[in-house]
């Protein structure tokens, strides 16, 4: 048993806390990533392991020892994009905070509700998504790849209705657009209007999914809408959806 | 002086949070369990 001394020292509280930060921030990177499904995996084997040693079976507590090791080389060599970025993101001090700086997402919203209001003007529909804490790995990979840095302009370009792009919706990432023509998942909702179409249920859908802002602007009388955490807010100004995503954004920063 | 609390900062992928916790909690009773063990040893 564990001393009862040991649980009550300050040494103690502060290694539980250490370890909860590390444990949480490591659940937040893989999640919305394939990894999280191996992160899964790791903690199911891991109580059998614990369950096998504390009901003696030593065979398969053996066995699954050894598997652990093979395990370890096998998820260096597959995750090792994933493990690069979680270390350049350590270096660069930013692990514990999301990866813009504050007058960076002023920038990006500034952008966005431009484009917004200009497609808005224009009736060209637009889904653009902006990450916050939770990974968008796997939405991103179903688009495509384009890492340039967020301007109204490009915003306006990508959904122009003859550009190759302007299907799908659009990922940013700090100031930069990491992918557009991405598919969203489709919220099924029932208490979504009938009226709205596939682009807003989309949006609603990649806002159940991750804590993602997502942005449509309605092709078909041009409204701005704007989704969080599955609940849609319809027909905002453009200051609206700027006051709105700063305060947004700044609970992340 | 008025304080404001956030609420998101709990509220915010709370299960995640409670999650986290419980695991950070079983493996330092664990790892400290086995380090007694072996001290005693």
């Amino acid at each position: 048993m564990v001393n009862l001394s040991l649980l009550l020292g300050w040494k103690a509280i502060v290694q539980i806390l250490i370890l909860w930060l590390v444990i949480y921030h490591v659940f937040i990177f893989f999640k919305g990533t394939k990894a999280i499904y191996l992160l899964k995996g790791i903690i199911i084997l891991l109580v059998a392991f614990f369950a096998f040693q504390k009901l003696g079976l030593t065979v398969l507590s053996w066995l699954l020892a050894k598997l652990f090791a093979f395990f370890l080389i096998f998820m260096a060599i597959i995750f090792q994009p994933e493990l690069r970025e979680g270390l350049v993101r350590l270096g660069k001090g930013h692990l514990f905070y999301i990866e813009a700086q504050k007058e960076e997402i002023e920038k990006t919203i500034k952008d966005i509700v431009s484009a917004a209001g200009k497609l808005s003007r224009r009736r060209i529909g637009a889904l653009i998504a902006i990450k916050r804490e939770i990974g968008l790995k796997n939405y991103i990979e179903s688009g495509v790849n384009i890492e340039a840095n967020l301007t109204s302009e490009l915003l306006q370009n990508i959904f122009y209705p003859f550009a190759p792009l302007h299907d799908g919706g659009v990922i940013v990432v700090g100031s930069k657009v990491v992918a557009a023509s991405c598919l969203f998942p489709l919220s099924d909702n029932s208490h979504l209007e009938k009226t709205l179409g596939m682009r807003h249920r989309a949006g609603v859908g990649l806002s159940e999914h991750s804590d993602a802002l997502v942005v449509m602007v309605s092709e078909e009388n041009g409204a701005i809408s704007l989704a969080i955490n599955g609940q849609l807010t319809r027909n905002l100004t453009p200051n609206d959806l700027f006051t709105i995503l700063k305060g947004q954004m700044s609970k992340v920063a | 002086m008025k304080i404001k609390i956030d609420k998101g900062f709990v509220t915010n992928h709370f299960w995640l949070k409670v999650v986290s916790l419980a695991i950070a909690i079983i493996v330092w009773l664990y790892i400290s369990g086995e380090i007694i063990k072996g001290v005693r040893v």
